[in-house]
């Protein structure tokens, strides 16, 4: 067998052993994605902490995003945005099916913003992809929803999982969308 | 055909059967994570107003947890304790799980239904981690909830979900468990209406319980005691490490 092969098979292997995870959400549809966001941003995260709430009873962490480019509605150039779980003095919690965040990457976001101003993602993961770049040099939106996240549609049974696309179809499609309901962008 | 052809036909079927085999099965969560003993879960005993039972479902959800049909009969031992308490220092992280029927964090609401949160700290040095907490919390409010003592297998039961098969699931997951592709196991991702299956454990489930802690039962009560060799057996995960369950019928051994 080639190595190519090999290397396939390996990555294969990989594919089917994609950690799972233990969250139950509803699907929804781009529409009522765009609908419920106050904007639709591409940026990169620049910081990311965790902490315990101000009750003490939860884990949180909050990622400050450098927006590049707004896709629909309006955001400032800098969005802190939050999310459940993290690591605080060694002890991780982990929110399975909810967003994280790494310092560098770059990332597509539905944000939802508190009246706090602190934004929250909406959808959970469904509204958030990395972008990755394919060896073509063209921008990759890659879904951040893992394979064992349970994704229900709203009639029953499991929902069409969102797939990852080139950014440019993700831009055009959010844009027609918000076209289509007279949202600004 | 020609040699080489028919040798990457092999290959191809045996990376198939590998794949298929790795793609339905239990799956774990990611790093592999055990409790060190049997944790006690807190069920809310508020429960649920859509379950028309005595408690809400109360005493439905503790019994099918802490049933022997359930994670406390897959060969482990008595991996979980449920019992019905107060809810009200619901705390992530605080050693205490805790199973709500509301979200006291303010966690899972819009699409979320359900959220699940395991606490830990680093790793054991064997490359699997220690939990010490999880908790449960739900956004039960979209979907209408009944038990078995409401409608008892499926009598009565209309377009209803039943909180055992559910919770069991949710469960699993806290003892460390993932999804499966078995459909019908407790740990399969889905599950229809007056369809409380889920809340009996099947054999995937148990063969994920056991990867996770055969030989090391958390509540150490020797329940998860295995046969040795040529000792009887109904299946593998009777069999101690190393060893599988072989014969027919009545005279399966260990070998």
């Amino acid at each position: 067998m080639k190595s190519r092969n090999v290397v396939a098979c390996a990555a294969l292997a990989l594919v089917l052993a994609v950690p799972a995870t233990a969250s139950t959400f509803v699907a929804m549809s781009p529409g009522e994605m765009i609908q419920q966001s106050d904007a639709v941003v591409v940026g990169e995260v620049l910081q990311v902490e965790s902490f315990r709430d101000p009750s003490g009873r939860a884990v949180m962490t909050q990622a400050m995003i450098q927006v590049e480019e707004t896709l629909t509605g309006s955001s400032p150039t800098v969005v802190i945005v939050e999310t459940f779980g993290g690591t605080v003095d060694s002890y991780t919690v982990v929110a399975h099916g909810f967003p994280t965040f790494t310092v560098g990457e770059r990332v597509v976001l539905f944000l939802d913003e508190r009246e706090d101003g602190v934004a929250e993602v909406v959808g959970y993961r469904l509204g958030q992809y990395r972008l990755l770049t394919n060896r073509l040099g063209q921008q990759i939106a890659v879904p951040t929803l893992e394979g064992g996240v349970k994704l229900l549609r709203p009639e029953g049974g499991e929902a069409v999982r969102p797939q990852a696309v080139p950014l440019s179809t993700l831009k055009a499609m959010i844009q027609q969308e918000a076209r289509r309901l007279h949202r600004d962008f | 055909m020609t040699r080489t052809t028919i040798h990457r036909l092999l290959t191809l079927a045996l990376v198939a059967a590998v794949s298929v085999s790795l793609f339905y099965a239990f799956v774990l969560l990611s790093p592999p994570r055990t409790w060190d003993s049997a944790p006690t879960l807190i069920v809310d005993d508020q429960g649920l107003d859509t379950v028309t039972d005595n408690d809400g479902g109360v005493s439905a959800t503790v019994q099918a947890i802490n049933s022997n049909q359930a994670w406390n009969g897959a060969g482990s031992g008595t991996v979980v304790n449920a019992q019905a308490g107060s809810i009200a220092g619901y705390t992530l992280g605080d050693g205490q799980p805790m199973l709500a029927f509301s979200d006291p964090v303010n966690a899972c609401k819009g699409n979320c239904l359900a959220a699940t949160f395991t606490g830990f700290f680093s790793d054991r040095g064997d490359g699997t981690v220690r939990i010490d907490d999880a908790d449960i919390v739900t956004n039960l409010r979209r979907i209408d909830w009944t038990s078995q003592s409401e409608d008892p297998n499926g009598a009565g039961c209309n377009s209803e979900f039943y909180i055992e098969g559910v919770m069991v699931h949710e469960v699993g997951h806290l003892l460390g468990l993932g999804h499966t592709d078995v459909s019908g196991a407790t740990m399969f991702p889905s599950v229809s209406s007056c369809n409380n299956g889920p809340a009996t454990t099947e054999q995937d489930d148990e063969d994920g319980l056991n990867a996770l802690y055969s030989g090391n039962p958390p509540g150490g009560d020797g329940g998860g005691a295995c046969s040795e060799a040529s000792e009887p057996c109904k299946n593998n995960n009777d069999c101690c490490p190393g060893l599988s369950c072989t014969g027919r019928g009545n005279n399966k051994t260990c070998a």
